[in-house]
């Protein structure tokens, strides 16, 4: 690698870098930046979820005790569970992956730096709403979980709306996220880091990130369908109106159980990083492991239902349950075996991330037991909703979740602070944690045996668990002595911790090859990878000429527009550079429009909640709008002819496009939410459509949805003409687009207010009103981005460039989706009705 | 769409061509055969057995466990030609001689596809065991 002249590299850190300050906070993009922001936050969210513990812990410590009323036990457990499930494991997660990835692949930064930004600002805002209910006194009391009818208006006050509210910006972050992860992961890889040389934490993290695209879409339609029930009066849930509580358990579950996964894999992934590191070996069946990590992903979204074996489910769909659930457990078999042979004959140090590894090994594989042992239903039946549960999870989650996050953070410290952490400080936190975290934990699976419910706010003395739990309360405070110990060394470590170097425990993955703290730009030239583990891989003979260009090209260049080097998704071929966004308040004011929305439905002052939707789609715009100074520098740029490839590409290769594709898969993962409610509702009625709601007039109804499914064709006409540069028939497509779909939405919104019933009549017209605007939505959103692609390609010549083409492609793709979403809603809510 | 690696210098003059469709079909076919199997068979049992299916009986067997069945034949089928499509694509790669780094990017995601979509017949296999259980009823 040449050396970069040094006022290259102030051109470069000047480009890259964020403003000192207040503004510099919030226009923050960078992915180190945000990372860190993730990961202190969590953090925080952690602290106070535990404390909220140790509160539950006094309670429970003798029988009968009177420390706290029901009520406030049963606000302190919801909040103390949504808080580690929603506000500490998945963003810390989301932290450490943003944070670590760009260096892990060799990129500059993530795909869509602006994403980032957004998705943090919506994850506090979020963590804030719940916690505001503290300062109202309505705090949230249904659980995590949160089920109907409990949670529904009839049963619980305005703590709930804050919990949904709260936790649809959580998940509205999650989703953002996760978009950024998968689409950096398969888009902007160092070139020569094919799919064979990704590091195993990078494959824990893309499976984990396409699972919450799905698994998360799914809880956010769960939990606007139970707003709706609050605020608009809906019916989804009450049985007594044709709902279903039991739809609320699979909408949630299948979502809650891929949450488990989500978060254990990512920490696979770690465990996996630093076991190859202690070895000094790369990680024994790579192949293996990346197939069980598949599998995991996989699988996990066919065990939803082993959380509801109590509630009268057939015994033929319980079986199919059972059996995925066993077979889970050969993937992490697989994993386990391969991290033994990893470190098979080697003589790791025993540091404190090591240590943590180890402490994972022992209360992982007793959760898995166990884990096994409630898959089996008759056995769940008997222990379902006792101690042995909290037990279980527990175990799990500590064990397969926080103890490799514990672990990762004492690895990855030096690099991020570029001080190295005290080694006795973090055996004393590693032994107070591990011994605290069995005394509590332990006991509670023979509670659970001997018949000790949960969310019970006291037990008689009668039950004889007084011993048990005294040591639980005990294992407790001695877990948060083993945190205070540990926030401690960290302290310690900034203020005047030894310096660590570029790489302290000599790993080979790429991220260590940069200096701690690393710049933010990451690398002053793109890495070219050779090898599975690029600091221990000896340079492959056989060489890429293509790679080595680009790579050069890129070296502190171009110092006026932020670049990075994309590649082949499958083998790693260097194909483009892709330009990265920069500074920019939008991502805050478009973070800050949602909670307005968001605030309006749960202080129902519905007003806001327009105000806020129109202020953050205004924000989006500016976002995504790109300056003509700017396209005007690209355009002229040198970088692209001497890198050998093109900059900004369009269509399947350009991460615009792709994120756009992903966006559509959320879409259509929601509708097929909102339609298996649907039909979930029909098989429990005897009537469909019920009450005295006439079927659907299929004929009318094909009317409507005409308009829809006539744009497939008249947005083949204006790309054709694009294609073929007529602007007469570019123009004819674009305007009769854009009327059709002006027309669809007149046509459905008289449709639906000439309707004999409204939406609160019964769960089959909630149903059908709901799934009826739910296209609408997409309509609309397809109709602001045709109306801006129109204008950019009627403005331009026919340039088959990023800031001509690309809109256009980008609006046809959603435009034959709200097609294809039109032709199946027109299918469900008119003909289906006929048929089923 | 066709694809080859010119970006390497390859051991060959010639790069291998490969469908990529193909390899994406080798890489997910077995998942997606699973997905399939667990989302009908879910559909199947539930729906059918509360909408009085399992009390219809033909040729001995509930007509939910004919459905049952004929989704499981289904999804075996998909996952045992993704296993035929992945073992032939990887006897191929094997016999050319695997050059480029694009091309050891195919094998290795051939070879994962191959062993995943064992795993998942395998998966479909066990979750069909139980239908053997409930050939009467639900």
């Amino acid at each position: 690698m040449a050396p970069v002249a040094p006022e290259r590299r102030a051109d470069f850190e000047r480009l890259w870098g964020t403003p000192p300050g207040w503004w510099g906070v919030l226009v923050a993009v960078n992915s180190q930046r945000l990372g860190i922001r993730f990961m202190a936050t969590a953090s925080a969210f952690f602290a106070i979820g535990g404390a909220l513990a140790l509160l539950l812990r006094i309670q429970l410590t003798v029988p009968d005790n009177t420390f706290m009323g029901p009520q406030l036990y049963n606000e302190l457990f919801t909040m103390h569970g949504s808080t580690m499930m929603y506000l500490f494991a998945v963003p810390f997660i989301e932290g450490l992956a943003l944070y670590l990835l760009p260096f892990m692949i060799g990129s500059r930064d993530v795909a869509y730096p602006r994403l980032t930004a957004f998705s943090y600002w919506t994850c506090l805002f979020g963590g804030l709403v719940f916690y505001a209910s503290f300062l109202t006194g309505d705090v949230p009391d249904a659980g995590w979980f949160a089920y109907t009818p409990l949670s529904g208006p009839a049963y619980s006050g305005r703590g709930l709306d804050f919990w949904v509210m709260g936790l649809a910006l959580v998940e509205i972050a999650g989703i953002g996220a996760a978009v950024e992860i998968v689409i950096t992961l398969l888009k902007l890889r160092a070139p020569g880091m094919s799919i064979r040389r990704m590091p195993l934490f990078a494959w824990t993290v893309l499976v984990a990130g396409v699972m919450m695209i799905f698994a998360f879409t799914v809880l956010l339609v769960a939990t606007a369908l139970l707003e709706l029930d609050r605020a608009a009066g809906t019916r989804f849930f009450e049985p007594a109106f044709g709902g279903s509580s039991l739809l609320w358990q699979h909408l949630f579950w299948f979502f809650g159980h891929p949450e488990v996964y989500i978060m254990f894999l990512p920490a696979t992934g770690v465990i996996s990083m630093i076991i190859s590191t202690s070895a000094q070996r790369p990680l024994a069946a790579y192949s293996l492991v990346v197939m069980a990590v598949m599998l995991t992903g996989f699988v996990s979204f066919g065990l939803w239902m082993h959380h509801m074996y109590v509630t009268g489910l057939p015994e033929l769909g319980l079986s199919f349950f059972t059996a995925a659930s066993l077979m889970i457990g050969v993937a992490s078999g697989i994993q386990i075996f391969a991290w033994i042979a990893t470190l098979w004959g080697t003589r790791p140090q025993f540091t404190t991330h090591f240590l943590y590894v180890l402490g994972f090994f022992f209360i992982f594989v007793l959760g898995g037991f166990t884990g096994v042992m409630i898959a089996v239903a008759p056995f769940n039946w008997q222990v379902h909703d006792t101690f042995f549960i909290v037990a279980h999870f527990h175990y799990v989650l500590i064990g397969g979740v926080v103890f490799p996050l514990f672990a990762g953070a004492h690895y990855w410290w030096p690099k991020i602070t570029g001080r190295l952490l005290g080694e006795t400080l973090g055996r004393w936190s590693f032994w107070l944690t591990f011994v605290g975290f069995n005394l509590t934990f332990f006991p509670m699976h023979i509670m659970g045996l001997l018949g000790l419910p949960r969310r019970v706010y006291r037990y008689p003395a009668s039950l004889q668990l007084e011993g048990y739990n005294i040591a639980a309360t005990i294992g407790g405070f001695t877990m948060a002595v083993g945190f205070v110990v540990m926030v401690w060394n960290c302290w310690r470590s900034v203020r005047d911790g030894a310096s660590a170097g570029k790489n302290p425990w000599q790993s080979g993955s790429l991220e260590w090859s940069t200096e701690s703290p690393p710049p933010q730009f990451g690398f002053l030239q793109p890495p070219v990878v050779h090898h599975r583990e690029p600091l221990w891989g000896t340079k492959s003979t056989v060489s890429d000429p293509a790679a080595e260009r680009a790579s050069a090209a890129l070296a502190a260049a171009p110092t006026d527009w932020r670049a990075t080097l994309g590649t082949d998704t499958i083998t790693g071929r260097v194909v483009a550079i892709h330009v990265l966004a920069g500074l920019s308040p939008a991502p805050f004011f478009a973070a800050i429009g949602l909670l307005v929305a968001f605030l309006g439905v749960l202080l129902k002052s519905y007003l806001l909640l327009p105000l806020g939707l129109i202020f953050a789609t205004g924000c989006f715009v500016r976002w995504m709008y790109p300056v003509p100074e700017f396209v005007r520098i690209l355009r002229e740029s040198d970088v692209p002819e001497r890198a050998g490839v093109p900059a900004n590409v369009t269509g399947v290769q350009s991460t615009a496009w792709c994120g756009l594709l992903t966006f559509l898969i959320i879409g259509a993962t929601a509708f097929g939410a909102l339609f298996y409610a649907y039909f979930y509702l029909r098989l429990f009625s005897d009537v469909w459509p019920q009450g005295n709601i006439p079927l659907p007039d299929w004929l009318a109804g094909g009317l409507v949805y005409a308009p829809l499914l006539l744009s497939a064709g008249t947005i083949r006409l204006a790309t054709f003409g694009f294609a073929c540069e007529s602007r007469g028939l570019l123009k004819v497509g674009l305007a009769a687009t854009a009327l059709l779909w002006v027309a669809y939405l007149g046509l459905v919104t008289h449709h639906l207010f000439n309707q004999t019933f409204n939406l609160q009549v019964n769960a089959y017209a909630s149903a059908f009103h709901v799934i009826s605007m739910a296209v609408m939505l997409f309509v609309l959103g397809a109709l602001v981005l045709w109306s801006a692609a129109s204008v950019r390609v009627l403005r331009a010549e026919f340039r088959s460039d990023f800031y001509v083409l690309l809109p256009l492609q980008l609006g046809a793709l959603l435009g034959y989706f709200v097609a294809a979403a039109g032709a199946a809603v027109y299918g469900v809510l008119y003909l289906s009705p006929h048929l089923l | 769409m066709d694809a080859s690696y010119p970006g390497s210098s390859d051991v060959r003059s010639e790069p291998l061509q490969v469908n990529r469709a193909l390899v994406w079909f080798v890489l997910l076919g077995g998942a997606t055969a699973w997905t399939l199997h667990l989302l009908l068979a879910y559909a199947v049992a539930e729906f059918g057995c509360l909408s009085g299916m399992g009390e219809t009986q033909v040729g001995g067997l509930t007509l939910v466990a004919w459905m049952l069945l004929g989704v499981s034949v289904l999804a075996a089928g998909i996952a045992g030609v993704a296993i035929v499509v992945s073992l032939r694509f990887h006897r191929r790669l094997r016999a050319a001689e695997v050059g480029g780094e694009g091309e050891r990017a195919t094998a290795f995601s051939v070879r994962l596809g191959l062993i995943s979509n064992v795993v998942f017949a395998g998966v479909i296999i066990v979750q069909t065991i139980p239908i053997f259980y409930y050939l009467r009823e639900c």
